[in-house]
Formats: C-alpha cells, structure tokens, sequence
C-alpha cells in the first residue's frame, strides 16, 4: 500500500478513491473499478482488508471523542465545507456528476438530496436530540444538579455503518452516531461510494480527527468483520441483510420498506392519483419509503388505469433528458429487473406494457419505469414486490379485509377520515410509520424512519448526587 | 536394465530421473498384482485404456479419473499398496474436510523421510532461525501440518510450541452462520500464554489467527522483538495485509506457504520471489503441477488464471489427478522441470456446489 498525496490522483482517468482510516489515506492494492450506468469505468475504489479494519476500529474505540460542543460546531462547518470546498479534489458540482453517473438519479434529485446530505450533516446533533427521553438529561452534571436524573448515555464507542446506494440520504442515520459521539466506521455502498466520502472529507477538513468517522469500502466478506469490530452497528440492504443481521442485538437493520397507500372511498379524486404518483416516483422510485403496492376501496382497475396515465404523462418527454422521472441503470440491470418482473407478476394486468418501461438513454443505460400492474386479491405476494424504479401494484381493498394486507410495510400512507383504521395501522407490529393522508415519501429529517436512531444508540443511566 | 521405483525413489538425485522412466517406473508399481494397492488394481480393471501402455506423459495422467470418493470410503487397508506391506504401517493424515467427508492419504515413512530432509533445507534457505523456538498454531489430530512440522523442528533443533486448531469445527459453525468470535479468543490466550514466556524466534499459523494477535499491542510488541520468521499457512493472505504485517515487523522474512493434503506436501517457495509474487513449485518427478481452464480441462497460457491439478507419484501414493479448489496463474516451471508453477493462488468461489468457507485455517 502506498499513501496518496491526492485522493482525485488518476489512474487511467479513473477517479481514484483511497482509503481513509484511522491514520490518513491508503490505497490498496485490492482495488475494483466502479462503473457508470453507462457501464463506462468511473472510479477506482480502494478495498480495506480485514486487519485494517480491525485495526481502524480499534484505534476509533481507544481515541476520546470530541467534546459535544464542538462536535456540533464542527458539523455545521463541515457541512459548508461539504458544499463549498474542493474535497478530494472534486468541487460539488464535479462530485454531483460522479453521484449522477453512479447511481443514476437524475440531475436535479441526485443535486437536491446531495443538499439534503449536507443539511443532515449541520442538524443531526438537533434531529438525534428528539430521540431523548424526557426523563433524560444531556450531561450527569445537569442531572446531578437537582434531585437525580436518568442521563442519555452511549451504549457504545464505535459504529459501523454498512451502507446502502440508493440514496446520498442514507448518511444521515450514522452522522447523528457521530454527533452523540460515537465513532464511525463507514463502509459505503460499492455502487456510489462518492457521498460517504466526500462527508467524511468535509468532516475531517472541518477538524474532526481521522479516528473520528473512517471510509472502508470492503468486499461483501469484509462486512461481518467490520459489523463484528464495532461495539454497534447499521446495516442497510434488502431482504438478506434482513435475515441476517435480523436478530442480531447490536446490529440495527434498515430493511426493505414495501410501503403502501390505502385509498378509502371517497377519495379516489385527481388530488389523490397525484399523492399517489408522487409516492411512487419521487427518489426515482427507489427508496424504502416508495409507495409499491396501492390498496384502494372502490373501482381499483380504473384507479390504475387513471395512476398509469398520471405516471405516463409525468414521464413524458423527460425519459431521454437528464430529468428522466425512474432511474437510470445499466443495461444488464434493467434486462435483469424487467426479467423478474415478468416471470414474477405473469398473472397481474400491465397497465403500462413492459415494453414501455425501459427507455434507452442517450447518454448511456437505460430508464426505469413507470410501470403500474393491477392484481385482483388484495392478498397477492405480488404486493410485497420492492423493485428499484417507479413501479407499483394495485389491488382491490374492502374495510373487511382489514389491516392485514397493509402489514410487513416501512410506511403506510392512509387516506382515511376512518380513526379506527389509522389506530389498527398503530397497533400493527409490523407497520413501521403511519401517515394519513401524507404522501409515503414525505420526511422532513425529523420524523423517526425505522424508529429514533437515538433509541438503538443511546440508553438512560440514572445519576443521583445528593 | 529397468529399474524400479523404490530403487528410483531413493537416490540422491531422484529430481534428475528423466520423469518418463519414473512414470512408467511409477505405473509398473501401482499396477502390478504384486505391489499395486487393492484400490488401483480393482480400478484399472474399468478404465477404458491401458495405463501402462497408453500413459506416455505427465499430461496423460489426467485421463484417470478422481479418486476422491474412494479415499474418503475405501478402508486403509485398500489403500496400501502391496509392495509395501511388510514395511511399517503408513501415517495416515486426512484432508481438512471442507468439501464433504474428508480424505485419506498414506504417509509412508520413505515419503515422510524424504520430505524432512527438502523442507528442513528450504527452510534453512529461507532463513529460518534453526534452533530458536518456534511456534505453530497449526491443526494436528488427523491433519498432516502439525506433525510435519514437529519433525522439522526436531531436524532444525528447534523447540515446538504449539496451539492446536480444529478447522472443521469453525468452518462448520461458520457455515451454520455462528460467530467464529469464542474461538478466536480461545485461540489467542493459548497463543498469548506461550508468546509472553517465550521467546519466539518462528510462527507458523493463518493469517486471521495472526491478524488477532495483531489486535494484541502487548504480543505484538513482544514479538516484534523475537521475530524473525513468519509463515501463513491454511488461508489466503492478501498483498494489503501482507504489507501491513511486514510494516509491523520489518526485517522479519515472511513466507506464504501453500499446498495440499492430497499431494502430501507444501509446494516449494521458489527462492527468490518477491512475497506478493511467490512462485511455487512442484517436486517432480514426485508432485507435479498443471494449470487449467476449469471447464476445458485444457492447460490455460503462462500468465492465466486456471484451476490446479494436482498429481502424486510415488511407492505409497498413486494421485495422477487431482482437482484443488484454488484459482492460480499458471508460471513457466523452472528450466528443466516438468509441470506447471504457479501464482497467487486464492480459493475458488465455489467448488462442486459447495461454498467454499475460510475460517480461521
């Protein structure tokens, strides 16, 4: 290994992207060419081995955090810096590029939720703070000032952070870990690793120390090492990460979302095709919090129909442009997803024929999306469908069938006036978040996702002086 | 005159043989009624050509089929090739067990003999500290290493100390998804006990057993001391960890070892080669190498990635075909030499449709 003077160091006119660990940059020889959805090369990502990871952590678990106060001012200069300053010597205009090439949002989403990265960074010592309890005090002092208190206490000093790429957003979770103090081992999605790093450049140009947040992108086997290290961990992905990490105590999950709208009767108005629309195809479609399945009470085939035109008539032009509405995705990935899709849903209606869901893009790759199927059971696995672009399944819904066809989603949005049935979706284990009448897709940074992050990270400690 | 393979065997020079007088000295052993093995003499009679007629080559060699299975089935008695049987029982040593049931191989104290006195002097070659304590944490019980090395030890004067591994064990809890966590630990207070209150010259172990000590600051510095012999056995060791581990201790010579159960031997770490491009060779006319294309079975060019095939020949083992599950680069054998050798060999992804797990060995 070899310490690089400049991360933008180029190696074929690929971007290089060393390392950064607890002690400055590396790059390895372990390397892998990251490509566009052009499936032109990008980028040359350094891969972290095993014992470098260990060893990082463990020098993150022996270094003393920041000071609160000054973590808080540090963030909200890194987040000008993440903005504002050449970081591994990309502008953020020239880093948005790589970001677009990458994942494939289009330009104007892949700028407003790489903004939306930086705000995170500057509010997530406030936004971690609604996770504390009410009986919880910031400091023991303040507690040991009057009669006793509990004290919001880390429940450890190292997380890993195993990211996914949908979005830039998804450092949000483990920056407001840092901004309790803890210290942060990011291994970053291997499809845009650009985000992740260039926070944690911004992070380190704005004076928190190298131990503070690492980047250690690894092979899929490098994640039970990093997940192990660590005293907690965050480990985004689908199903699989699911199973398994699932159980695991000290991992939190951020699973798949299957989220649903439920249209009542009454509703089936423009204004709702177009909450509906937006729930599918806002974040190209492919967040966890992307309505995928529409439950409606009443004439369900020409609620698809009508969402399939609305969809339709947002796509428009816009497919071959650089705001395409799905994302755009190699070619291999769109004959593979638009493959699934037509040996899995073979028994649902097209609303939009498949042939129509692929649009060839001129700068590369392909456009996803939109695609709307109905199916007749309101019970139908094809519900359960999460695919990464604009593509939802409605079903036909009664108020006999209940709650049960809404379980086992990250977000319901109900449009509803019906209080029992917003109460049932509450008590419902497996709903993770109810919305009525909110578009699914709706966050404003505040809101718990998969529950306060600051629950999983933190516990309460009573401290009494007397 | 012809001579015969025990007389081949043991001369000094057996590397020199012409390898086509020691094949065919090898098939007229294994395949006459009174020295060849039950197993090969029974299996001679279903193969659809004649192996002391139609064998002419090294190459020919591949057209007999694998005798995994038997090895893992068969009783040793099978095994034992009648020429033989008057000689002391063989050692017999199994294979680590992870693509099914594990393999038996025959060390016969000829073989055992004549492996000591190459690796003892490879070893001095390389710069082992003859006579210094060395330390393996290698797997004994049925597995070959841990009393290979002890002999070897013996012959360099030096003192063994040894922690014991079971790789099936963690493979198995591995793959039922369990935390290899216990053990590693379980594993590096043995190796700490002897580390603090000995002076350890050697260490021969995995790399994930090492990389945990290397977690240690208190062994690590100790070792740093004493250290001048470092080699990784039993799994892959990457180039970056490898340079992290030579950073850590500079001047110490650090060897990838690698080889096979099945072949009764490591190969030879050619002298020479830089540590992120070890060549290994074989030991013909006893261990020979080929590099292929896993699906072809065709040699793959000099510098290509190919799987390895493995051949043995000597009077207590008859393995003319044998499939590794490593992924190597096929490298021009040394002038003269017979076989293929290779480079960077790293484990195939998956081998007969069984992920292919690396624990701790």
């Amino acid at each position: 290994m070899t310490p690089t003077a400049s991360g933008a160091a180029e190696e074929d006119d690929r971007l290089a992207l060393p390392l950064l660990t607890h002690r400055g940059e590396l790059t390895t020889r372990a390397r892998e060419v990251l490509y566009g959805v052009d499936g032109r090369p990008l980028a040359s990502l350094s891969l972290a081995p095993d014992l470098l990871v260990s060893q990082s952590v463990q020098a993150q678990g022996r270094a003393e955090p920041l000071p609160a106060e000054e973590r808080a001012e540090r963030l909200a200069q890194a987040s000008r810096r993440f903005l504002d300053d050449v970081l591994g010597g990309l502008s953020f205009d020239e880093h948005l590029a790589y970001v677009n090439r990458a994942s494939g949002h289009n330009a104007r989403l892949t700028e407003e939720l790489s903004r939306a990265v930086a705000v995170a960074i500057a509010e997530a010592p406030a936004r971690v703070d609604r996770a504390r309890p009410n009986g919880s005090a910031r400091s023991w002092r303040e507690a040991a000032d009057g009669a006793g208190s509990g004290v919001w206490t880390r429940r450890g000093e190292t997380l890993a952070a195993v990211l996914s790429g949908n979005a830039p957003t998804i450092q949000n979770g483990w920056l407001q870990a840092l901004a309790l103090g803890y210290r942060v081992a990011v291994r970053p999605s291997r499809r845009e690793p650009f985000t992740a790093r260039r926070v944690i450049l911004a992070l380190r140009a704005a004076g928190f120390p190298d131990t503070s947040a690492v980047y250690l992108p690894t092979t899929h086997a490098g994640v039970p090492t990093l997940l192990r290290r660590a005293d907690l961990g965050f480990a985004y992905g689908g199903a699989d990460v699911a199973a398994r990490y699932g159980s695991t105590a000290t991992v939190k999950v951020g699973g798949p979302g299957r989220s649903k709208t439920l249209v009542t009767r009454g509703h089936l108005t423009p204004a709702t095709l177009d909450a509906v629309a937006n729930s599918v195809a806002a974040l190209s479609g492919a967040a966890c919090v992307n309505t995928t399945a529409v439950l409606v009470e009443g004439d369900h085939r020409r609620f698809a129909r009508d969402l399939a035109d609305v969809l339709r008539g947002r796509a428009g032009e816009r497919q071959t442009t650089r705001q395409h509405l799905g994302p755009r995705v190699t070619r291999e990935s769109a004959d593979e997803l638009l493959g699934h899709l037509e040996r899995s849903a073979s028994h649902a209606i097209a609303e939009i024929p498949l042939k129509e869901v692929a649009t060839a893009h001129p700068d590369g790759g392909v456009v996803l999306g939109p695609a709307v199927f109905t199916v007749e059971d309101p019970r139908d696995r094809l519900l359960g469908t999460e695919l990464p672009f604009p593509c939802v399944f409605v079903a036909p819904w009664t108020a006999a069938d209940g709650v049960g066809p809404l379980h086992d989603s990250l977000v319901v949005n109900a449009i509803t006036e019906d209080a029992d049935l917003v109460g049932a979706l509450l008590r419902a284990p497996s709903v993770g978040n109810v919305h009525v009448n909110v578009e699914t897709v709706h966050s404003d940074g505040n809101l718990p996702h998969e529950d306060y992050i600051g629950d999983f990270l933190m516990r309460n400690k009573a401290v009494v002086s007397l | 005159m012809t001579r015969s393979l025990l007389e081949l065997e043991e001369l000094d020079d057996a590397a020199t043989v012409d390898p086509e007088e020691y094949l065919r000295a090898a098939l007229r052993w294994h395949f006459s009624e009174d020295t060849g093995s039950r197993l090969w003499l029974e299996l001679a009679g279903k193969l659809d050509f004649d192996p002391l007629a139609d064998i002419r080559s090294y190459d020919d060699l591949a057209r007999f089929p694998d005798i995994a299975e038997h090895l893992r089935d068969r009783p040793v008695e099978d095994l034992v090739p009648r020429g033989l049987a008057h000689e002391p029982p063989p050692s017999v040593f199994e294979t680590g067990g992870t693509t099914g049931a594990p393999k038996r191989l025959l060390y016969t104290d000829r073989w055992i003999k004549r492996a000591l006195r190459w690796k003892t002097a490879e070893l001095r070659a390389a710069g082992f500290p003859a006579g210094q304590p060395w330390l393996v944490a290698m797997p004994s019980g049925p597995h070959a290493f841990g009393h290979t090395t002890r002999l070897q030890a013996n012959a360099l004067g030096s003192v063994l100390h040894t922690v014991d591994l079971d790789p099936r064990w963690v493979k198995k809890l591995i793959l039922s998804g369990g935390s290899p966590d216990a053990y590693l630990t379980h594993l590096t207070d043995q190796l700490g006990h002897i580390i603090r209150t000995q002076n350890i010259a050697a260490i021969t172990i995995t790399p994930p057993i090492f990389a945990e000590l290397l977690l240690n600051d208190e062994l690590t510095e100790r070792l740093r001391r004493s250290l001048t012999y470092l080699a990784f056995a039993g799994a892959h060791l990457d180039d970056d960890t490898r340079d992290i581990i030579a950073e850590t201790f500079p001047g110490t010579v650090i060897q990838n070892i690698y080889g096979s159960t099945m072949v009764l031997t490591t190969a030879r770490v050619r002298p020479g080669t830089d540590p992120s491009a070890t060549v290994y060779d074989g030991y013909p006319p006893f261990v020979v190498f080929a590099v292929v294309d896993p699906e072809t079975r065709r040699p793959v060019a000099y510098g290509e990635r190919g799987q390895v095939r493995m051949t043995h020949l000597s009077s207590g083992v008859f393995i003319p075909n044998n499939v590794e599950r490593d992924s190597v680069i096929r490298v021009p054998a040394p002038q003269g030499a017979i076989g293929d050798s290779l480079g960077s060999p790293r484990p195939l992804a998956a081998f007969d449709g069984e992920p292919v797990i690396e624990g701790v060995y």
